[in-house]
């Protein structure tokens, strides 16, 4: 079957879009593609880089904590660390840095690219039976944008000021006053920070109207709502999130960039001292502001971070455990009531500002009703493995450990929604582990999952199982290492930002965890008392644990593309969405025949059936019942 | 949309109303914020943002279409303006909560 | 392989892809800006100064108004034009709507240029006064003049960007240790390099590692024999060969004495030499004591005593606006204030809480022209001498804070710029767009109308909602 053929064939009754380009040159191909797969990839490729450096900079914070004052290990000075401290032991202020830029660059350039962007571009169009996305272009557009953001995020760390030091909030009025003292308050990372994250919104703006009008109006014949995976929905939901919230938080980076630039006073109170020098501006302006305008953003944003994985995960169950998913109608409205909740629950985050009983009251009922939908995704997930025959491919691994990690994430929240409970654990590690449950054990295990998963589609080969495994449990393992403790100290009251881990606290941080003597003590400690410090180094080499972990996916991931066992079937998992209908790899506009769904996306060993699977593409065998091929209105 | 000459003629003869309207609105406007304020600077405010509102409904309803446009826009203008005025009515409860220090 | 469903609408959505672009692009615009509005009351309500209202021309606005919703007209127009296939129609309304927008940020450029040019200055007592540069001297009416016989240069965070405020830069040679130094960029960046060097060197020898250092020693030597010249604490003095004529604005001056003169310390130099002058000049066109009556919590403050009465260069200047607030005080205030010392005396031990800028406290502001918004039109054309506004002398000492109308003024000017401008930003984008199918729509006109009628729906549909968006900013900021 000839892709080209058909397509050309019947393209002439509005040949105007200068689309099809066949014989697109290098440069077209993979740099200025169009093509929603090669811009998936770009993505992928990028986020992944983004999420190691990401990583590296972690791995030097948690040195530092576990060991302060001591010098960093080579491996960890082969670069940056030099440019800012000639001994090569981190300071505060360099551990301000790398923190800022760690949230930042894993949040903003890590995960939502590899979720929402690198995920969502390359399946959505696939899934939903599209040869492409809405607007293409756009699309190419949307990636080039975030390109230039990650540059310059990462270009700040090679300015006279280094990057930005105020954490990934940059609050207000700390961000607005930090390192003004350079020649040109243009060029310090500070200021680049909030110029990059414009360019990366107006990225993920694009994408979102890309992502939702391909979906409302690309879908396949037959693909009526309800037959959509939920992989779909999800990331329409992601699209929604992302396309009404960020703009508050474009709206905070530039009156900031105004702050800074213009000298105004938008989120600088009257009579601020700085190094007890009157702070030369008007002032009036209001520092909860921009807490407002950033939380507004950033509470949809963890929505964004968390669909895609979960979307993945329950792409990959069902393909997995030969059953339907269980409930999809009630995690289809879960997503959306998530989606809609989640734009009202923001200053749950600001419990600390003073804020009064109503609002207060307001955002820990909304917080704790959005756990219900939460929930929901999560048990109907939990259930759709139970009586399923499971094969635990390495996809499978990932999707089912995602489960009780994304778990433990989400419970450990729940106190924190309660104002007086949180006024404790707020900016403790308490927090830290919260958060990092929900988004590296749970949201970078539904990555891993559809890495994958969707490898052997975009390949054509299969990924190595044993290095897989080799992947897997050592990252299980030293993803427990690191977070599980955290909560412990969080409790105990170690505060987030102690680059020394706390060394300067003794009366908190030196209380003992095992006695002297004790069992604990006897194996790690030689009898020797091991207090709530001591943590930091186990959850530091849980830190080097992980990172080793990555070494064999990094080799896998390269090397299978090359020498991967190749696929006999454009179905390997024998699934039954759209995506696997494609020829292997995808070619441009990626189907040979013009795709009809005859029914709903999760149909696995259909009684009475042959096959265990009965993908959306072929119609239903029964004589009586007639395939549907109009689409349904919406 | 009916395309037909007689309609588009129809549209445009509608369009100039609309557009008369709204400058004949403008003119109020500054009326009445500068000449006849009622006294009370809530009212005053409360009367400027009605007729804005109003000038703003004709545009959207009759030069965007909004008065016979899909539901599936309508849908997503619903949650978008929902979100956006929630958003400032927390805001404003935020800062003048009844119950605060 | 064409994607579907760009021109014709899909059945059962009855939506092209275009049309549901824009509207959820339009989504997200309407969160832009309501996040902005949503600012605005925030800052709005929790103002802890008097909210600056009716302070914008009323004039402009209302005619860049008018301007916009013709032009939004114009563009149904052209769409309808398109429609009946009438191609030079749709380009004769098009050209309107292009003119209108380009009208539209002219007046908008003009209004900016005013409040550019006008400045105001908020005393130590908060009497705050406002008006325009001396005509005579300009830029140099709000700088503060130095002559410089020396300049101390800082090797870590020093930079040639002092360079900028020196008058007779072609006329000097500066010297250091019997050195003639050229004061570049380079210069300056050689300085730095050889410290970071010198700095590895240490840490290589403190390390045990004194050969390598040693290397760097020597290249130190050779290359970067302008560190010798600092001395131990990093600093260089250097001679200029006549004194140098800085003309340094208030804002990069960190402070000041009657022979040095302290950069910021973004800029870290140190002038030597004789202060010239540094004072603000003033051609005052405002007074508002609303500020320095309100700090005062018992109101025990007179008129007559505030600050700025005694900078006025020609005394009866003063004398005689000071005769006017007293004669034209409101009978209204005089009864409130009366009321409010009643009420104190019989409440000793309770604190008085007033309604903050009341209304009738505008009495306080007083507003030396007939004309309110003659200033704006003045400076927007340009300027002239004003022969009969007051002026005053401000010592720079006096002056707790100053700024032109511009974003820093407070955060009503902040928001006015940043809503506006953002605004100016979709208009010209809007522009681009239109212009854009103007000229070049033909080849897809041809091609396919219905298609090209389509594009400029959507082109229409977000130039209206750039007019809506005026709509709304236009009475939030002029008028009330």
């Amino acid at each position: 079957m000839s892709t080209a053929a058909i397509a050309d064939s019947h393209a002439a009754d509005h040949g105007h879009d200068d689309h099809d380009h066949h014989e697109a040159g290098f440069w077209r191909k993979y740099f200025f593609s169009t093509d929603h797969k090669m811009i998936g990839m770009q993505y992928g490729y990028t986020a992944l880089f983004f999420l190691a450096f990401g990583f590296y900079l972690m791995l030097c914070m948690r040195w530092s904590i576990a060991f302060p004052g001591e010098q960093l290990p080579w491996y960890l000075r082969l670069f940056l660390v030099d440019k800012f401290v000639s001994n090569g032991v981190m300071d505060g202020g360099l551990y301000n840095m790398f923190g800022a830029m760690h949230g930042t660059i894993m949040v903003f350039l890590g995960i939502v690219p590899l979720g929402f962007a690198a995920f969502g571009n390359y399946v959505t169009p696939l899934q939903i039976g599209a040869i492409d996305m809405a607007f293409p272009r756009l699309n190419m557009a949307s990636f080039w944008c975030f390109f230039i953001g990650g540059i310059m995020m990462l270009g700040s760390f090679f300015m006279p000021s280094g990057a930005a030091q105020v954490g990934w909030t940059n609050y207000s009025p700390l961000a607005t006053t930090a390192q003004l003292d350079y020649p040109s308050v243009f060029w310090t990372g500070q200021t680049m920070w909030l110029l990059s994250m414009v360019f990366i919104i107006t990225s993920s703006l694009l994408g979102a109207v890309n992502f939702i009008a391909t979906i409302i109006n690309l879908r396949a014949k037959g693909l009526t709502w309800m037959r959509l995976p939920f992989f779909v929905w999800a990331m329409m939901v992601t699209g929604f999130l992302l396309l009404l919230a960020f703009p508050p938080l474009e709206v905070a980076a530039i009156m900031q960039l105004m702050d800074r630039l213009a000298y105004s006073s938008f989120f600088v109170p009257q009579g601020l001292l700085i190094d007890g020098q009157p702070f030369n501006v008007s002032g009036g302006g209001s520092p909860l502001l921009y807490q407002h305008l950033f939380w507004f953003l950033a509470h949809p944003e963890v929505y964004v971070l968390l669909l895609p994985a979960i979307a993945i995960v329950a792409e990959v169950i069902p393909a997995n455990t030969r059953k339907p998913l269980w409930g999809y109608r009630s995690m289809v409205y879960g997503v959306l009531v998530l989606g809609f909740l989640s734009f009202i629950v923001w200053a749950h985050h600001m419990y600390m500002t003073g804020m009064g009983a109503w609002v207060s009251a307001f955002f820990q009922t909304t917080t704790v009703l959005i756990s219900v939908p939460s929930v929901i995704l999560l048990t109907c997930l939990l259930i759709s493995l139970w009586g399923g025959s499971i094969r635990f491919t390495v996809p499978m691994l990932w999707a089912t450990a995602f489960l009780p990690m994304f778990g433990i994430g989400g419970l450990t929240g729940l106190p924190l929604a309660f104002n007086l409970i949180d006024l404790h654990l707020h900016d403790t590690y308490y927090v830290i582990g919260h958060f990092h449950y929900v988004v590296a054990p749970g949201v970078l295990f539904g990555l891993f999952a559809g890495i994958y998963h969707w490898f052997p589609k975009q390949t054509g080969r299969q990924m190595n199982t044993f290095l897989g495994h080799l992947h897997f449990w050592p990252s299980l393992v030293g993803m427990n290492m690191l977070f599980a403790p955290m909560m412990v100290q969080g409790i105990a009251g170690f505060h987030r930002r102690w680059y020394d881990g706390g060394l300067s606290f003794p009366l908190t941080t030196e209380k003992p965890l095992f006695e002297a003597g004790t069992f604990f003590s006897k194996i790690f400690a030689n009898g020797e008392v091991i207090t709530l410090r001591d943590l930091n180094i186990l959850m530091t080499y849980g830190a080097g644990v992980l990172a080793l972990a990555q070494i064999p996916f990094i080799i896998n991931f390269f090397g299978s593309q090359v020498f991967g066992k190749k696929t006999h079937s454009d179905n390997p998992w024998k699934a039954t969405t759209f995506d696997w209908a494609t020829p292997t790899p995808p070619p441009h506009g990626n189907f040979t025949s013009e795709p009809v769904a005859y029914k709903g996306p999760y149909e696995y060993s259909v009684p009475g059936d042959s096959d265990d699977f009965s993908p959306q593409w072929e119609p239903t065998k029964k004589e009586d019942s007639k395939p549907e091929e109009e689409p349904a209105l919406v | 949309m009916a395309d037909s000459p007689e309609e588009l003629q129809k549209h445009m003869k509608t369009y100039t109303i609309v557009g008369i309207t709204l400058i004949l609105f403008t003119f109020i406007t500054v009326g009445v914020a500068e000449f006849a304020k009622t006294g009370s600077f809530a009212l005053d405010v409360a009367i400027g943002l009605l007729i804005a509102t109003f000038k703003a409904g004709l545009v959207a309803f009759i030069f965007m279409h909004l008065n016979h446009e899909k539901p599936m826009i309508y849908r997503i203008l619903v949650f978008t303006l929902f979100f956006a005025a929630g958003g400032m009515v927390l805001f404003i409860l935020a800062l003048k909560d009844p119950i605060s220090l | 392989m064409e994607i579907p469903y760009t021109v014709t609408a899909r059945p059962d959505t009855g939506l092209w892809n275009a049309k549901v672009g824009i509207w959820l692009f339009l989504a997200s615009e309407v969160m832009l800006f309501g996040g902005l509005f949503s600012s605005y009351i925030f800052l709005r309500l929790g103002a802890d100064y008097p909210w600056p209202m009716h302070e914008l021309g009323v004039l402009l606005g209302f005619i860049n108004t008018i301007i916009l919703i013709a032009s939004s007209v114009f563009v149904v127009y052209a769409w309808v034009a398109l429609k009946m296939r009438q191609w030079r129609r749709f380009q004769f309304w098009m050209a309107l709507v292009l003119l209108c927008a380009g009208g539209f940020l002219v007046i908008k450029s003009f209004e900016y240029r005013g409040k550019f040019a006008h400045y105001h200055a908020r005393l130590s007592d908060d009497s705050i006064v406002s008006g325009h540069l001396d005509h005579d001297l300009g830029k140099k009416a709000k700088s503060i003049l130095f002559d410089a016989s020396h300049v101390v240069l800082n090797a870590s965070s020093g930079s040639h960007f002092f360079l900028k405020y020196l008058e007779n830069r072609d006329d000097i040679r500066f010297t250091a240790g019997g050195e003639e130094l050229d004061l570049d960029r380079a210069w300056f960046a050689n300085v730095k390099d050889g410290l970071r060097l010198r700095t590895k060197a240490d840490q290589l020898a403190a390390d045990g590692k004194q050969a390598a250092a040693d290397k760097i020693y020597q290249r130190l030597e050779e290359d970067y024999k302008v560190l010798d010249l600092f001395d131990g604490s990093g600093q260089l003095k250097v001679a200029l060969s006549q004194p140098g004529k800085f003309v340094v604005p208030r804002s990069k001056v960190l402070d000041w004495t009657d022979d040095t003169l302290n950069f910021t310390r973004a800029l870290s130099t140190t002038l030597e030499g004789k202060l010239e002058s540094a004072v603000l000049k003033l051609e005052i066109d405002e007074l508002d004591l609303r500020e320095y009556l309100r700090r005062d919590d018992p109101r025990e403050r007179a008129v007559a005593d505030a600050e700025i009465f005694k900078h006025f260069d020609d005394e009866a200047d003063g004398t005689k606006l000071l005769a006017d607030f007293n004669h034209h005080r409101d009978p209204k205030v005089e009864a409130w204030e009366e009321a409010v010392s009643e009420w104190k005396a019989k409440n000793p031990d309770k604190v008085y809480e007033e309604k903050p800028f009341h209304d009738f406290e505008r009495v306080y502001l007083k507003d030396l022209h007939a004309d309110t918004h003659e200033g704006e039109v003045h400076a927007a054309s340009g300027g002239g001498a004003h022969e009969d506004h007051p002026t005053v002398t401000i010592p720079f000492e006096e002056v707790e804070f100053f700024s032109n109308f511009g974003p820093r003024k407070n955060p009503f000017y902040a928001i006015y710029f940043t809503m506006t401008g953002l605004h100016g930003l979709h208009v010209l984008g809007g522009m681009l767009v239109l212009g854009y199918f103007m000229v070049r729509g033909r080849r897809l006109y041809l091609k396919n109308p219905e298609h090209m009628a389509n594009r400029v729906e959507v082109g229409g549909l977000f130039w209206h909602f750039v007019d809506l968006v005026w709509i709304f900013l236009f009475p939030i900021f002029y008028l009330m």
